[in-house]
Parts: structure tokens; sequence; C-alpha cells
């Protein structure tokens, strides 16, 4: 009897310890609970580059005293992901998010103009030229990054790279290019900048011309690179922030900015924006001020990015040039998105 | 007397919260996201005019097919090898050395050896080649375990006398084989449903499959009927071979074994040198190709500076998801009936694409009263369930299966309730093969992207999700070291699990 209890106690014992331990593992997923309820917590919605964006972030929380949550995009969703997130817990009546930091531009004028942004003039962006703000002042633009045409110098030589994007259509480059999906990313945003400025004719054309041709769609930009790495294709349509990593991990690689027939590429900046709705928005406005800043700026363009500042002094400053950009304007882009992807839907992705 | 009324009152009462916590989480994890995702699609329209039967998706379907079934074929291939190199001495599942090995090949996530085979293949080798090659030397241990049964199952006996009038590989191949066709062809479905859709080996190559394209186009998406659209086909196909499966295992559990295997007598030369040459190529050489790409040692110390408190979350994150579909079988496996409806269920679930197993969850949380949940990392352990769970549902059911029904008669003849044969009787001998289920669930969780990726919570980025944004930012270094951390634990997850499969084996001889 007395041998059955205690061996009893010690099962008890045991399991006890067991659950106490998985108890206490599965504790280490969760924060301190009650210290992160007396500060405001403020979510992101983060698009730039994941370890640039955890440092930043972490050095305002630790200045500021706010608790700083990012979430970040995937290579699945990439940024189409975030803003379609956002949209579903706006729809929901729920947004969970209070600052969107984007790595590109035009979602989230989609944003602005679905009525999901919050206006705030941020003092911080007092010095970013006009064309990089909203005039309604629910977004701003900073750090841009270039469309490029990466390639192997060792294996493409460069007099033979086009020096306009709509070259690529033809049978010469076509087969031997590979482009990111043009529903997702920047290579939506480019393929929109097209049919803005080229108009639709044009722009399907170009679309039939790369399928025709024998284009390589792959799934993202890096896995673009990684194609003209591998010499699976010859050219790769990227950012330039692409080609930077890549060349920073010894891949022979050079890029060229290519026309878009007005005389100038396509630059697009990160932004950053309040979301209407989002919880503690009066809070997250010190962090805005923060992300728009010359100091955040600065950070993007030193860090292995190499996104180009659109403040003209910090350019000056870190020996950095905007190269020629193209005239398209961001709103027009935007306004011709819908038109572009149901053109790259009817001809590349069937 | 009062104390052992009570013992025993306590001991029910224990069980019937065991039991009801099992149920709940079946319903949390199976049974409720299932019913959301299957509204939402009833009840939504697609603003989308992609057809279910467009060339692009057909296309898809082919490519995807063609690469699983490769894959599987050459697993296969690699698998017999190794099983008739040790047969008819002795099986693979009583070698309790080489299980370790085995589960250790399969626990470590096959992004890892994507990455390590990725820096070692001719550059000749395009995405299709190295995506075969690392699914079948990811994948073999599942027939050859499969097989290694079978061939226990029907022993030597046929095989011993067809020797006597043919010379060894006539006798395998006239006789063995054919006997063997019920495990073969459970065994392909089973690796083909699998590697249908596995995300992240196909994704390190570039390849566009269905995997691929159906967590970008969720990802992407914030409406979900949309996203089912191209998610018909590959339910469809999946429903179809799963249901081929399950009768084939039917057949097999319905035939009676015609012997047993025989006992390991003495592990031969030739047997440890194919088993260990074909583990060696499909597991170290990887490995040592991700070394490579390490680069530096300071790569690991970068890698839990930045990623520490990510690292032991996905670990916590992923053994709650492993107590929870434990806790889950155990519940369901209380009732026959209830506990195979279960199963199949929860099977059923966890081999659709994990981006569809993330939208069900989102079906089913993304509202205000499940806040708390969805907002945080528990939403994560739940799809962690969803989607491994069914190891743990189908265990309980095997460890119930298993229990003499003798020995349940003869405790019931003295008194024992149904809660005190479960914690008296039989979880002192199966407690080892529920932890290892435990553990192998964690590391099948360790690898999941697919569904994680869906399910972001903020200020929560599982190792898995990170290590592809590594190696989409070419960061070699931090890549590898994640990765090498992950089949870390796997390998100590395997060896673990291994020692309790051990141990339970012996518990079960002492108390039979």
């Amino acid at each position: 009897m007395r041998a059955t209890c205690l061996r009893d106690r010690s099962r008890v014992c045991t399991w006890g310890v067991v659950l106490g331990s998985i108890l206490s593992l599965s504790n280490g997923c969760a924060k301190d609970d009650d210290e992160q309820s007396a500060r405001a917590r403020i979510v992101v919605y983060c698009s730039v580059d994941e370890a640039f964006g955890r440092a930043i972030l972490s050095d305002f929380e630790s200045e500021n005293g706010l608790v700083v949550e990012p979430v970040f995009d995937s290579e699945a969703g990439k940024t189409t992901g975030l803003i379609e997130r956002i949209i579903a817990e706006a729809e929901s009546g729920r947004p969970r998010g209070t600052v969107l930091f984007s790595g590109e531009l035009f979602n989230t004028i989609r944003l602005a103009r679905l009525g999901m942004l919050e206006p705030y003039d941020s003092p911080a962006a007092s010095d970013i030229p006009s064309s990089f703000r909203d005039a309604e002042h629910r977004w701003t633009g900073i750090a841009a990054r270039g469309r490029v045409l990466a390639f192997d110098p060792s294996r493409w030589a460069p007099h033979r790279v086009p020096s306009r994007w709509e070259e690529l259509a033809q049978p010469d480059f076509a087969a031997v290019t590979a482009i990111a999906n043009p529903v997702f990313g920047t290579t939506r945003g480019h393929v929109a900048a097209m049919f803005a400025l080229w108009g639709p004719e044009r722009g399907r054309a170009f679309l039939t011309g790369l399928r025709d041709n024998g284009v390589t769609m792959v799934d993202g930009n890096s896995t673009a690179v990684r194609s003209v790495m591998a010499g699976r294709v010859e050219l790769a349509m990227t950012d330039t922030d692409d080609v930077w990593v890549a060349q920073r991990s010894g891949a022979s690689l050079d890029f060229r900015y290519l026309d878009m027939d007005d005389g100038g590429t396509l630059m697009i900046p990160s932004s950053v924006a309040l979301i209407r709705g989002g919880p503690h928005s009066d809070k997250a406005r010190a962090l805005v001020d923060y992300l728009v800043s010359a100091e955040v700026e600065r950070a993007l363009a030193q860090s292995d990015s190499r996104n180009v500042p659109v403040r003209s002094a910090l350019r000056k400053e870190l020996g950095m040039e905007w190269p020629a950009s193209s005239a398209v304007d961001y709103e027009q882009v935007a306004d011709a998105m819908d038109e572009a992807i149901t053109a790259v839907r009817e001809i590349l992705i069937r | 007397m009062i104390r052992a009324r009570f013992s025993s009152a306590g001991i029910r009462i224990v069980y019937g919260c065991v039991v009801a916590v099992g149920v709940a989480v079946f319903v949390a994890a199976v049974a409720w996201p299932t019913v959301a995702i299957l509204w939402s699609a009833l009840r939504g329209v697609p603003s989308s005019s992609d057809d279910l039967f467009g060339s692009r998706q057909l296309t898809l379907l082919a490519r995807t097919m063609m690469l699983s079934a490769a894959a599987t074929l050459l697993a296969h291939v690699l698998a017999v090898c190794v099983v008739f190199c040790s047969w008819p001495r002795t099986g693979l599942m009583q070698g309790r050395v080489w299980l370790a090995p085995l589960i250790a090949l399969l626990a470590c996530p096959p992004f890892a050896y994507a990455f390590g085979w990725d820096k070692l293949l001719p550059m000749g080798w395009g995405g299709y080649v190295r995506c075969v090659w690392t699914w079948g030397l990811w994948a073999w241990p599942v027939p050859a375990l499969i097989l290694s049964t079978g061939l226990r199952r029907i022993g030597v006996g046929p095989f011993q006398a067809a020797l006597l009038d043919a010379g060894y590989w006539r006798a395998v191949c006239h006789v063995t084989l054919p006997m063997l066709r019920g495990y073969a062809a459970f065994s392909l479905l089973i690796v083909f449903v699998f590697l249908f859709h596995e995300y992240s080996v196909p994704h390190a190559f570039g390849l566009q499959v269905f995997a691929t394209e159906l967590l970008t186009v969720m990802a992407s998406s914030s409406r979900l009927v949309d996203a089912l659209i191209p998610a018909a086909l590959p339910v469809a196909a999946t429903g179809v071979m799963l249901a081929l499966a399950l009768a084939a295992w039917r057949r097999l559990v319905l035939s009676s074994a015609a012997g047993i295997g025989p006992s390991p007598a003495f592990y031969g030369r030739r047997t440890n040198v194919m088993f260990f040459l074909v583990v060696i190529v499909s597991w170290l050489v990887p490995l040592f190709g991700l070394g490579l790409r390490l680069g530096s040692i300071e790569s690991f110390s970068d890698a839990i500076g930045t990623y520490g408190g990510d690292i032991a979350s996905t670990l916590g994150v992923a053994v709650g998801g492993g107590v929870l579909s434990v806790l889950m079988g155990m519940g369901v496996s209380a009732w026959r009936l209830l506990g195979r409806v279960c199963a199949v269920w929860a099977l059923a679930l966890g081999t659709l694409p994990g981006a569809l197993v993330g939208a069900a969850l989102i079906a089913a949380y993304n509202v205000e009263a499940a806040a708390p949940l969805f907002d945080h990392w528990p939403i994560i352990m739940l799809g962690h369930c969803a989607r491994f769970g069914w190891v743990g549902v189908i265990l309980a059911l095997v460890l119930t299966r298993a229990f003499p029904a003798t020995l349940r008669e003869q405790a019931r003849l003295d008194g024992a309730s149904t809660a005190s044969i479960f914690f008296r009787v039989r979880l002192p001998g199966e407690w080892p093969f529920l932890a290892a289920g435990l553990l192998i669930i964690s590391v099948l969780s360790l690898g999941d992207i697919a569904t994680t990726t869906l399910l972001r919570v903020p200020d929560f980025s599982p190792v898995a999700i990170v290590v592809i944004e590594k190696f989409h930012r070419f960061e070699d270094g931090l890549l590898s070291a994640l990765c090498l951390i992950l089949v870390g634990s796997g390998v100590t997850a395997s060896i673990v699990v291994s020692a309790m499969v051990w141990i339970g084996r012996s518990r079960l001889r002492s108390t039979s």
C-alpha cells in the first residue's frame, strides 16, 4: 500500500515536472504580458529588408519606450501580401497594424485610394521633395530602388545589353531573360509604369512579345537573379538591391538602367504611412517621424540594399547619384495598375 | 478506502479532462477550420476569371506530378537497394541502431538538404533534376520502413521455400516482390502525396509547382474564395491518391500475415556498407554542402544573436504543437469509431497543401472573438497541430489497437475503470511512444513554411521563414547556420525518438 502510494506520488511528480517544463518552454514564446500591456504596442507591417527593418525598429524601441512588433512580408506574398492583409483587416473592421513601412509605393497609393490610410504631415519629411509626398499627406516616399537589367559580364558582353526596356520583347533577348511574376512586387509596378507611359496597346504588345519569344517567368526578383548566376538565363529584370546583395555574396553580376522610352528608368521609392483605425495611432506618429527621417534614409543608403535617398542633400553627402529617371508620375502608374494586371493575367499567366 | 476512492475519482476526472481537451483540440485544429473554409468556398463568389482547367493550371499539375513521380521512384529504388541488402537476415524495423539515422533524415527540414545539394551538384543539373534528386534522397526512409515492415510480416518462409528450386534473385522477383505489392502500392502513394505538396525544395530551386503557386496566390489575396480556385485541382488529385492509399492500407491490415520475420541474429557487412553508404550520401553530403555555404563559424553567433528569440520561440511553439497533437490523439482514440473518423479527417487535412491549411485557420479564427488566439503565437501552434496532428491521432489509435484485449478484460474483471486502465496499465508502457510521436511532430513543424507564412503574427518569425528570407537575400552564412541549428534539433530529436521507441518496446516485451 505504502509502495503504491509512493509510486503514484512519484508519477504525479514526474508528470508535473514534464508538464511544467512544457508550459515554461511554451511560455518562452510569450513575452512578459504585464510589462508589455503597460506600454503601447505598435504593429508595423514592414516589407523592407528584414534584417535592416529589425535593426532600425529595435533602435526606435529602445529610444522611445514603445513596443514595436513588426510583421514582415514573405517572399511568397511580398508587399502585395501585406497590403491584402491590411485590406482584409480593414474590411473586417479590425485593423491590427498601425504603420506601413513598404519597400515600394504603388500598393501604398492603392491603400490611400481605398481610404485606408490616415493623413499625417510629418515634420521630419519637410525636406523631402513634393513629388515623393502625397498631396493629402497620406504617404511619404523615401529611399528608392531602381528597376534594372542584371547580367553576368563574364558571359554576356556589356555592349550586347539592350538600352531600352521595350527591346527585351525581341526574340534575341526574351528567350534569355527571366522576369519575376508581374502580378506581384515591383515587377507589377514596373509593368504598370509601362502601361502608363506607353499606353495599353504598346504595353500588351510588349507582354505578348515576351511570351511568344520564350521569356522565363520565375517567382521573384531574387530568383531571377539566381537564374542568371546559375546560367539558366543571361538577363534578369530585377531591382538594384537584389543585384547589390548578390554582388556582396561574390556573384559575378552587373546591371544597367534601361530607358523607359522617355529618357530615364523607373525608380521606386519605399514608403511610410499610418494605417487608418490602427491601435495607438497617436503614439505611432513618432515612429512615422522616425522612419521618414534623414537618419533612416541614410541607414538605408548605407545598408546592403544601397537605396538612393530622395533627399538631394543626403545624396550629395553620401556621394550617390540619382540616375536619369522616367518622368512617369507615381499616381499615373497606380491608375494603370488594374489594366496592366489584367493584361498580364491574360497574356503571361494563362 | 477513502483515499483509494478519492484516487479513483481523481483519475477518472483527469482522464475525462484529457479526453475532453483532446476532442476540443481536434475541433479547434481540424474540424472547425475545415468547416470554415468549406463555408467560405460555398459562400463567396470568385472575382477572378481564372479557369479551373486553364492551360496554366494543367501545366502546373503536369509539372508537379512529373516531379513527384520521379522523386518517388528514386526514393523507392534507394529503399529497395537498402532493404533487400539487409533481408532476410534482419529487418530495418528491428535494428535500433539504424532507426536513428532514418528518422534523422526525415526529421531534418528538406530545405536544409536543398541548400546543401545546391552547393554541390553540377551546374549543368537543372532545377528539375536537382529537385528530384533532393526529394528522392530525403524521402527514401519512408518506403524503406514500409517495405521492411512488409517483409517482416510476410516472413521468410515463402522465400526460403522458393530458394529450394531457384536462385536468390529469382526467388525475390517471383515470390517476395509480388507479395509486397500492397506495401509497395501504399508506399508509392503516400510518398507521392507528401512530395506533391512539398513547398521548400521546389522553391529553393526556383521551380513553379502547385505548392509554390498556391502559397503565392493565397499570401497575396485578401479574398479566400479567389485563392481556392487554383487549389481545386491539387486538392482533387490529393483526394484521389489518398483514397487509393487508404484502400491499399486497409487491404494490408485485413490480410493475414504469413509469418513473423526473423529476429536479428547478426548484421552482415554487406548490410552495413549499403545502408551507411546511402545514409552518408543522402544525409551527410548535403550537410557538408551546407557547411561549405557557412563561410565562417561566426555565422552561428550572428544567427543566435539576431534570431535567438525566434529560434527559442520556434522550438517552443513546435513542441507545443506536438503536445496538442498528442493530446488530440489521446482524446479521440477513446472511441473506436470516432477515432477512425478523426484519423481520416486529420490525415486528409494534413495532406492538403500547407497554404490551404493556413487559409482554413484564417477562415476559422480571423474574428474579433478569437483575437487572443489569432493575433499571437497560439495560432501557429494550432497550425502545426492542423498540419501534423494526424501523426498523433494515428499513433494513439495504433497504440490503442495494439493493447491486448485480454489484458483489458482482466483489468476490468479486477474492477479497473477505463481511466485506471489508461493511467495505470497502458500509459506506463506507452508513454515512450507518445513522447516519440510528440518529438516527431515537433521536428516536422520546424520545417513547415507554407502554413506559417500565412499565419504571420507580430514579433515572431518562425525560423523556417527566416531561412527562406536569408536565401533570397544571398546571406549564405546566416542561412547555413540557421539550417544547421534546425538539423541539430532534428538529429537530437531522432536520437531521443529512437531511444523512446527502444524503451517502449522493452516495456511492452516485459509486460506481455
